[in-house]
C-alpha cells in the first residue's frame, strides 16, 4: 500500500512539474525576463508554504527535527540552488540543445550515488537500471 | 535558498522591473511556482518515504512527457516522430519501474 502511495505521489509530482512550464511559457510570451519569472514562482511557493505550515499547525513539528535531518535538508536546498544557478549559467554560455539534454541525465547520477552511499535502503537491480536508462533516453529524445 | 540566489541575481539587473510586470503575467508565474516548487516538490519529497529515491526521481523526471502532452492538447503544438519514440521509451521505463517487484 505504501509502495503504491509512493509511486502515485511520484507520478503526481511529475504531472505538477510538467504542468508548471505551461504557465511559465504563457508568462514568458509577454517578453518578460525569465529570472523575474523564476523569482515570482519561487517567492509564491515560499509564501504558500509558510501559510500552509502556520494554518496546519505544522510549525510545531520543528521541535522534533533532529540536527542531522535539518543538515541534510539544508544540503538538499544548497544542491538545488547550485543546480538552478548552474543551469542558468550554462544556458547563458552554451547551446540550449546541448544544455537541456545533459541536465536530464540526473536520474543516472542519483542511481549511482544511491548504489554507493545508500545500499541499506536502496534496491538497485537490473529492472531499476533498465527502467531508468529508458526514461533518460526517452526524455532526451522528447526534448 | 534558490529564492535568495535569484533575488541576488535579480539585484544585479533592474530590481524595479518587478513593479512593471502585468498582474496576469505575475499570476501565470505564481501558478507555475505553486505547481512546481510547492505541490510538485511536496509530493516528490513525500514519495521518498515510501519508494526508493532512485525510483522516485526516475518517475518524476518524466515531466517533459507531461509537458509535451499538455503542450499538444492545450497549446496545440505538434509532436515529431522522434518525440513519439521518446515518449514510448519513457513510458516503457516508467512501466518497468512501476511493475518492479510486483507479482
Amino acid at each position: 500500500m505504501n509502495r503504491l502511495r509512493g509511486q502515485t505521489e511520484a507520478v503526481l509530482a511529475s504531472v505538477c512539474f510538467g504542468l508548471a512550464p505551461l504557465f511559465a511559457k504563457k508568462g514568458l510570451l509577454s517578453g518578460l525576463n525569465p529570472l523575474y519569472g523564476a523569482t515570482i514562482a519561487n517567492a509564491t511557493a515560499l509564501l504558500f508554504m509558510i501559510l500552509f505550515f502556520l494554518a496546519a499547525g505544522q510549525h510545531k513539528g520543528w521541535t522534533s527535527a533532529t540536527k542531522q535531518g535539518v543538515m541534510f535538508a539544508v544540503l538538499s536546498g544548497l544542491c538545488n540552488s547550485v543546480a538552478l544557478v548552474s543551469y542558468y549559467w550554462a544556458m547563458a554560455i552554451g547551446k540550449v540543445a546541448i544544455v537541456v539534454p545533459v541536465t536530464c541525465i540526473y536520474p543516472l547520477f542519483t542511481m549511482v550515488v544511491a548504489y554507493l552511499a545508500m545500499k541499506e535502503s536502496e534496491v538497485i537491480d537490473v529492472f531499476t537500471v533498465i527502467g531508468t536508462l529508458l526514461i533518460v533516453i526517452g526524455v532526451i529524445l522528447t526534448i | 535558498m534558490a529564492l535568495v540566489f535569484l533575488i541576488g541575481i535579480g539585484g544585479v539587473q533592474e530590481f524595479s522591473g518587478f513593479l512593471d510586470i502585468p498582474l496576469l503575467i505575475r499570476f501565470y508565474f505564481m501558478l507555475a511556482g505553486f505547481f512546481n516548487y510547492l505541490l510538485g516538490r511536496a509530493l516528490y519529497y513525500s514519495s521518498f518515504r515510501f519508494i526508493g529515491v532512485t525510483q522516485s526521481i526516475a518517475i518524476s523526471s518524466t515531466y517533459p512527457i507531461i509537458s509535451v502532452a499538455f503542450a499538444v492538447t492545450v497549446l496545440g503544438e505538434k509532436v515529431s516522430v522522434l518525440q513519439f519514440v521518446g515518449i514510448g521509451l519513457t513510458l516503457s521505463g516508467v512501466y518497468i519501474l512501476l511493475m518492479k517487484g510486483r507479482k
